[in-house]
């Protein structure tokens, strides 16, 4: 089954249920009406009015104290008829399940699987036919035993009666489902014990004290460590990640004991991924390059029978671009995860499963690159239509001055009559033109250099530490975060160098060179020159490391100001200024081409090349192609491929030819989209590829997340299933309610799927008589159907009968909506919009139709047993 | 002013029919009645008659072919007239699976009624009904006696103003006979109007006002008990023992009359009556028993079989 399913549309499932229930109710109504004329003559409607009115005042004076009576009687009464004895069964089950499901030469994802598959399907298969045959027979066996006659010659309703039945099997169900529910997680997570391991660490170099620590790390849902002393004093930290760890230990032990306990934490998590998760993927859309790089519908089609995927060919220009939407530092975290199923198709032999983990085996490696392309989205929004082509070899070099001042000439043009454009033409500018404003958008608000800022504050509240404190550990802290800041800086120099004045150099110098201490530092960012200053940096960074240099504690504090300074010059900088201006005067163009207004959109070309000569060099460093390629892997097939994405991306721009680094939010990923492009490097070979085969993993769910919401599914389930059979028990006998709950059930689950494609025409051979015809005829479903009155004839009545299948498609449930273990046994969180919405939709869609036909029902008949 | 009935029906009629709409059993034909409050109005009648097909079309369990029926002035159908009512079933159909306090908490639940007025009600009615011994005990563990006491405390849980009674005594022992239909005149002492159906005639006798007898679902007979029983053309004297001269004199006189004597003999108790006696005078004097042919105090001679005292080595026979 497909886990990227589509969202349900909650409003368009009302709309959807209004139709088909006053459809329904409406021709109950008619029905109803003409019955009763039938039988009751002239009298007749007086008597149906009588009951719909009786209905309506039964309704409104449904008494919860009565209903809850019934419940709980409902619930005394299979407590008492020793339904629970179900659990037995279950004990049993899990008690010898174990014998027949572990399998160690399975993968442990493997075996997940197979033991979550087992633990829901055993609940299902418990609970459903326990509470369908209780619901079943308990009215039936109400009227033949005759007690329901002391309950009616009460003030009971008959919809009390019906409420109440409901609720009390829905509540033996609950029970059954929240003790087996929590037995199976508690079964499953018992299988699969969290991954623990201990170690014992002498923190003293010196054999005469012995200072032993034992530590053991265990890896649940959250971290939990232990530390022994060499007292034999314990003490036990729980956290939810490694920085809680580590703040939660901090200082309570010698320095070297921390980090061993935080090394075993990773040393743990490197070699267990962790089996029982509940994975949140969030899936893009994907479209295709072909070898030249030209944008197709599709990859390549390998003749494989199953056209799910398409193939790019490796070590070509062809790849697979995915756009996903949605990606934001607070959804996602620091760190992305790109979990891909890739299938591979070979062109020369090699072992698969082992490519490229043995020598001589074929390699088959695949990279992704992360690719912000704004200068081709501008060039492709701005260079459309007539007159406006030659934009953009201009675009594409970031040349904005020129691009202003053709702007500026296409808006004489148009003026001077020189320039006409068509109504097309100008639609053709109007979505150009409205495509940048969507472009700019995003730039509101959007900082720049922000991780240069948090690094240079870093650096500047180290050393402003050391200074005050000449404290040896803050000095020791030092060296690395001026490593960071000159790493930074050296990366985005050339950004720098574009967006600070002289006058910001001036003082940010000032500061650094007031102790005296670092003339040179001072010297070079006066001069603008970014990298000298960041090769100082570093430098300064060794020699305290190193203990050598000149600088002392105290004489840190000037660097400190420096810094600061620095950083209070950058905060506030947007990477481009006043973009909602500019958005406001790409809008304006946009709105005069849509009326075909050539003065209008001159004037408004006008304003906006005039937006585009200020802004120039902030419009060439933020609407940049940017391509930032990550580690190639070997693609391992039939497992999954995690890729870890950092936010702080190091790589090497070959047109640059130099190290830089990229902010995963701030450069590639724009508004909240982001593209991820996949390529297989080895020539020869093809990578089958599909929009689910990617997918960003959104931080991990608890296990119990998944795997209760399944349960929640089998309750929704459930109560479907007493709703149907409490219905169905209100006019038939016991034995006829259970099949006709049952039939529901195996139509609603096994034949919905086929129904819905008879009923869309999907099935080929026609309809219910035209197949007929075809067997007798022995014609292949594929020929077409000859034309005569006969097939006429035939294929008219089939039309009938379809309708009459589109009602039942319509009535029987679905009850495939409710199945979401196959999401917790592949490690999978249920998505709610997906998986539990329809579910929970479906089971109130039934709740009122089966109240109106079980109080109708139970009303209209007279309650002797016959 | 006569009261307004509490029960009247009007030509009711009651036809059962088969699964394709056929006329099956004509059960209750062009029945009128009605049943004034404040009396014990008794529904006789042989198997078959139709007794409880009215029951139950008075309780809107069964829906009226013809006629109309309304009680406590509500149509039969409305479920608002239940508050006032109280229905014992011909066998009591309780819930097999309850203990006698959760069964009358339960349908004490169903009416207006708050905890504390549930606790009370069921404590009352349980020892009413001398069930105090066994109110714990599931009603599947229950004698028919048993079930149809717990069946009557269910019936009168809501303290109603109608009492239906489908054969109240079937089923019970006579102390269980006697108590019940003492419990129904003390209904109508409290001003209750009580409607029974049974075909044991002594039964309906000795506590119906009016009695209604049905025969073939056709209403044949009704009245006041004893103006249809009071048979006007004879006359009965009961007087002290007389010896046969007084018998022949006594003849003698009623000859002069014009009148003859048609039966001379010492009246008898009724079975029931012996049988409470007997169980009276056991409770009052345990230890005693009938030993056959034992120097009794009775008289041998006329078959007299009373209990004697157990001699003190024998244990007591139980």
């Amino acid at each position: 089954m497909s886990f990227d399913a589509e969202a349900f549309s909650i409003l368009q499932g009302i709309t959807h249920w209004l139709l088909i229930f006053s459809a329904v109710f409406g021709i109950a109504l008619v029905v109803a009406f003409l019955t009763s004329l039938v039988a009751g003559g002239a009298a007749g409607p007086g008597l149906f009015f009588n009951r719909l009115s009786e209905g309506a005042a039964d309704a409104a004076s449904t008494s919860w104290r009565r209903v809850w009576a019934l419940t709980m009687l409902t619930y005394k009464e299979a407590f008492r008829r020793k339904a629970l004895l179900v659990f037995v069964v279950f004990a049993l089950l899990f008690m010898f399940a174990g014998w027949f499901l572990t399998g160690t030469e399975q993968a442990p994802q493997m075996q997940v699987k197979v033991y979550v598959a087992f633990v829901l399907t055993a609940i299902s298969w418990l609970v459903l036919p326990v509470v369908m045959l209780l619901a079943c027979w308990g009215l039936p066996q109400d009227i033949q035993n005759r007690s329901i006659h002391t309950v009616v010659t009460k003030p009971a309703r008959r919809s009390e009666i019906v409420l109440g039945r409901m609720l009390g099997f829905i509540g033996i169900g609950t029970l059954l489902l929240a003790v087996m529910g929590a037995v199976g997680y508690v079964w499953t997570l018992r299988n699969f014990p969290a991954p623990s391991e201990t170690l014992a660490f002498d923190a003293d170099a010196d054999p005469d004290r012995e200072e032993t620590y034992e530590i053991s790390a265990t890896l649940g849902t959250r971290i939990n460590v232990r530390i022994e002393g060499p007292d034999g004093q314990a003490r036990r930290f729980v956290a939810a990640n490694d920085a809680e760890l580590a703040s939660l230990m901090a200082g309570r032990y010698p320095a070297p004991v921390e980090e061993q306990a935080r090394e075993l934490v990773r040393t743990l998590r490197e070699r267990n991924q962790p089996v029982l998760v509940s994975r949140v993927p969030v899936y893009g859309s994907i479209s295709f390059t072909d070898r030249e790089g030209n944008p197709v519908e599709r990859g390549i089609n390998v003749g494989d029978i199953w056209d799910f995927r398409s193939y790019i060919d490796g070590a070509t220009r062809a790849s697979a671009i995915w756009e996903f939407d949605g990606i934001s530092h607070d959804r996602m975290g620091d760190a992305l995860v790109l979990e891909s199923h890739f299938e591979a198709f070979r062109t020369h032999k090699g072992k698969i499963d082992k490519a490229g983990l043995e020598p001589g085996e074929e390699t088959l490696t695949c990279q992704f690159t992360l690719r912000n392309d704004l200068r081709s989205q501008t060039a492709r929004a701005l260079a459309v239509g007539k007159g406006f082509t030659h934009l953009e070899p201009m675009i594409r070099q970031g040349a904005f001055t020129p691009v202003a001042d053709e702007l500026a000439r296409i808006a004489d043009g148009l003026s001077g009559r020189k320039l006409t454009l068509t109504d097309e033409q100008f639609d053709d500018v109007a979505q150009g033109f409205q495509d940048f404003v969507e472009l700019l958008r995003p730039f509101e608000n959007k900082p720049a250099f922000s991780g240069l800022v948090a690094s240079a504050r870093r650096a500047a509240a180290d050393a402003r530490s050391a200074a005050e404190e000449a404290s040896l550990e803050r000095i020791s802290a030092l060296p690395s975060s001026l490593t960071g800041l000159s790493q930074d800086l050296a990366a985005q120099s050339r950004e720098l160098k574009a967006r600070i004045d002289e006058q910001t150099r001036t003082s940010v110098s000032k500061e650094l060179a007031a102790g005296g201490k670092f003339p040179e530092l001072a010297d070079a960012v006066a001069a603008g020159e970014l990298e000298t200053a960041a090769a100082q940096l570093q430098q300064l960074a060794e020699n305290l490391l190193g203990g050598e240099g000149t600088v002392d504690s105290a004489g840190l504090a000037p660097l400190a100001a420096g810094l600061n300074k620095l950083a209070d010059t950058l905060e506030g900088m947007q990477r481009l200024p006043e973009a909602d201006k500019l958005a406001a005067l790409a809008a304006d163009c946009a709105s005069a081409a849509d009326d075909s207004n050539p003065q209008a959109l001159a004037q408004a070309l006008e304003a906006l090349a005039g937006g585009f000569r200020e802004r120039a060099a902030e419009l060439e460093w933020a609407l940049a192609d940017l391509n930032v390629p990550l580690s190639s892997f070997q693609v391992r097939e039939f497992k999954e491929n995690l890729t870890p994405v950092r936010r702080t991306i190091v790589y090497h721009d070959d047109q640059l030819n130099q190290t830089r680094t990229a902010d995963l939010y701030e450069d590639l990923v724009h508004g909240d989209k982001l593209k991820i492009v996949a390529q297989c490097l080895d020539p020869g070979q093809l990578l089958g590829m599909a929009r689910p085969d990617l997918f960003i993993r959104t931080p991990d769910r608890p296990f119990a997340s998944g795997y209760f919401k399944a349960v929640l599914g089998i309750w929704l389930m459930m109560v479907l299933v007493v709703l149907i059979a409490v219905t169905a028990s209100t006019f038939l006998k016991g034995p006829v309610a259970t099949l006709l709950t049952f039939t529901l059930l195996i139509l609603g689950t096994g034949f919905h799927p086929f129904l819905s494609d008879l009923v869309k025409g999907d099935v080929k051979g026609g309809g219910v008589l035209e197949a007929a015809y075809r067997i007798g005829a022995g014609t292949a479903p594929t020929v077409p159907f000859e034309q005569s009155t006969a097939t006429e004839v035939i294929q008219t009545s089939d039309r009938v009968i379809l309708g009459g299948l589109w009602g039942v498609h319509k009535i029987v449930p679905d009850f495939n909506t409710f199945r979401m273990s196959p999401w917790v046994a592949n490690g999978f969180d249920v998505p709610w919009s997906t998986a539990l919405l329809p579910g929970l939709a479906t089971t109130f869609a039934y709740l009122l139709p089966c109240l109106l036909i079980g109080y109708f029902a139970l009303r209209l008949r007279e309650l002797e047993a016959k | 002013m006569q009261a307004e009935p509490v029960i009247q029906t009007r030509n009711l009629t009651k036809v059962y029919r088969d699964f394709w709409g056929r006329p099956k059993v004509r059960a209750l034909n062009s029945l009128t009645l009605d049943v004034r409050p404040g009396e014990v109005f008794g529904l006789l009648g042989p198997n078959g008659s139709g007794k409880t097909t009215t029951l139950k079309l008075l309780l809107g369990l069964l829906f009226p072919t013809e006629g109309e029926i309304s009680v406590l002035g509500k149509p039969a159908i409305d479920v608002g007239k239940n508050e006032r009512i109280g229905y014992l079933p011909e066998e009591s159909y309780l819930y097999r699976f309850l203990n006698a306090e959760e069964t009358l908490d339960f349908y004490g639940r169903l009416f207006k009624m708050s905890k504390e007025q549930r606790r009370q009600r069921s404590d009352e009615l349980i020892k009413q009904v001398g069930l105090d011994g066994a109110r714990r005990r599931q009603l599947k563990e229950y004698s028919k006696g048993m079930t149809r006491r717990i069946g009557l405390a269910q019936a009168l849980i809501n303290d109603p103003d109608l009492v239906l009674l489908d054969e109240p005594t079937s089923g019970l022992d006579p102390i269980g006979t006697r108590e019940m239909k003492d419990m129904i005149l003390r209904l109508r002492e409290q001003g209750k109007t009580v409607v029974m159906c049974s075909h044991l005639l002594a039964d309906v006798q000795d506590v119906c006002d009016r009695i209604a007898i049905l025969y073939g679902g056709e209403l044949k007979v009704m009245g006041r008990v004893e103006e249809l029983l009071t048979d006007q053309g004879e006359t009965e004297l009961l007087t002290s023992r007389l010896s046969p001269e007084a018998v022949k004199d006594v003849e003698a006189a009623l000859a002069r009359h014009g009148a003859t004597m048609k039966k001379v003999a010492h009246p008898t108790s009724t079975l029931e009556e012996l049988f409470l006696k007997t169980v009276e005078e056991s409770k009052l004097r345990p230890g005693r028993r009938y030993v056959p042919g034992g120097d009794g105090e009775g008289d041998k001679a006329n078959g007299d079989r009373r209990a004697e005292p157990v001699k003190a080595a024998s244990p007591p026979v139980t």
